[in-house]
């Protein structure tokens, strides 16, 4: 699994990233030749973001299975809103 | 039952059931597998049961292997036996029907039959952490093989919080995952069993006192994140009024919205746990 720190998706909105990092939307490394990731949402949607986190369209028709899958992606940095800590024993 | 029984390394089968297609609830599993091994608890003794559509990419960097579907739940655990006990953890999202999409719900009285038809088993413990984790309440548990079910919540939704902690080490040693959206119950129970203590001073670390510290963390971690999320709520009513004004990209709208919504059902729902067979779970020991 790869974690980035999430300014890498510099063009990102941070709401969408936030959700990434909840665990809530799905973030993939894709091989791709106008993209560096793919994003899912809770709904399902589907969406292409440039190494920059540039959000663009998916090509109509397209699933999960339309891409090469190289890893799933978090964040290595801490929330904006704050989290609870959790002293693991 | 009479006396003590003790969880060892080998005589029980953990076993872990999560519908979602959200790695929120892939990232649970990973931390309560994290706190098996801790225990000195071998993979071999672990499955794990998703209908999460990409669950490999999450759950193989932590070295997770045993990945099944759902659907398989049955057949699995009635081809195995050796195990003395069988722990079962329900994580992912539940519904008042039981898991699962409604065309394939799994009811509480089905995975309790699954469940027990493990070969061999003495007893069993079912702990559910999904929302109306209730509708698992109050099912024949003297019915051998007896068994203890611990619920997250009761009829009303389950409530997951962000939280941060030391990285999850990966298979090849690197830093995985170490903030998201967690099952609060879940988390707190799995890491009370990677350190059992004793919490209601009866000189033995039990299921029951699992369910003490993890219900009592649980609305600790809310009682303290509530507060914050009043200030959130107010910021993102904002933030989606101005983005809508502004015309921003629907992904973006979507995700104010979203946020705003999981961030108000957390600020405004009640979480109480509950424990069925109190007199099973006093004699388990972990």
């Amino acid at each position: 699994m790869k974690l980035i720190h999430s300014d890498t998706l510099r063009s990102t909105p941070r709401e969408v990233k936030e959700l990434v990092r909840d665990g809530v939307y799905s973030l993939y490394v894709v091989e791709h030749a106008e993209a560096g990731f793919v994003l899912v949402t809770d709904r399902g949607d589907l969406y292409l973001l440039s190494h920059a986190g540039t959000i663009m369209p998916a090509p109509n028709g397209a699933n999960l299975e339309s891409f090469e899958l190289r890893e799933a992606v978090s964040f290595s940095d801490a929330s904006a809103y704050g989290s609870a800590c959790v002293n693991v024993a | 039952m009479s006396g003590v029984w003790k969880v060892t390394k080998t005589n029980t089968l953990w076993v872990f059931v999560s519908c979602s297609h959200e790695p929120r609830h892939l990232y649970d599993v990973i931390f309560a597998v994290d706190c098996l091994r801790h225990r000195g608890v071998a993979d071999a003794h672990i499955r794990v049961f998703v209908d999460h559509p990409t669950p490999g990419p999450y759950l193989t960097p932590y070295g997770i292997s045993a990945i099944h579907s759902v659907e398989e739940v049955a057949s699995k655990l009635a081809a195995t036996s050796r195990y003395q006990h069988v722990f079962t953890t329900v994580a992912g999202h539940g519904s008042t029907a039981g898991l699962g999409p409604t065309a394939h719900t799994v009811s509480p009285t089905k995975l309790l039959t699954d469940v027990r038809s493990v070969a061999g088993i003495s007893h069993a413990t079912l702990l559910v952490t999904q929302c109306y984790g209730g509708i698992f309440n109050l099912l024949d548990a003297t019915q051998k093989p007896e068994t203890v079910t611990i619920g997250a919540t009761n009829l009303n939704p389950s409530l997951s919080a962000p939280i941060n902690m030391p990285p999850i080490k990966q298979k090849n040693g690197s830093d995985g995952v170490s903030s998201w959206t967690a099952n609060l119950f879940m988390l707190e129970f799995f890491n009370w069993l990677r350190a059992p203590k004793d919490v209601d001073g009866d000189g033995r670390a039990t299921l029951v006192d699992a369910y003490k510290h993890a219900g009592a963390a649980t609305n600790q971690h809310l009682r303290a994140a509530k507060a914050g999320l009043f200030m959130q709520v107010r910021r993102l009513g904002e933030e989606l009024e101005t983005a809508r004004k502004q015309g921003k990209l629907p992904v973006e709208i979507d995700a104010i919205e979203l946020k705003l919504n999981r961030s108000l059902e957390t600020l405004h729902l009640h979480q109480e746990p509950w424990l069925l067979h109190a007199n099973l779970a006093r004699q388990i020991q972990v």
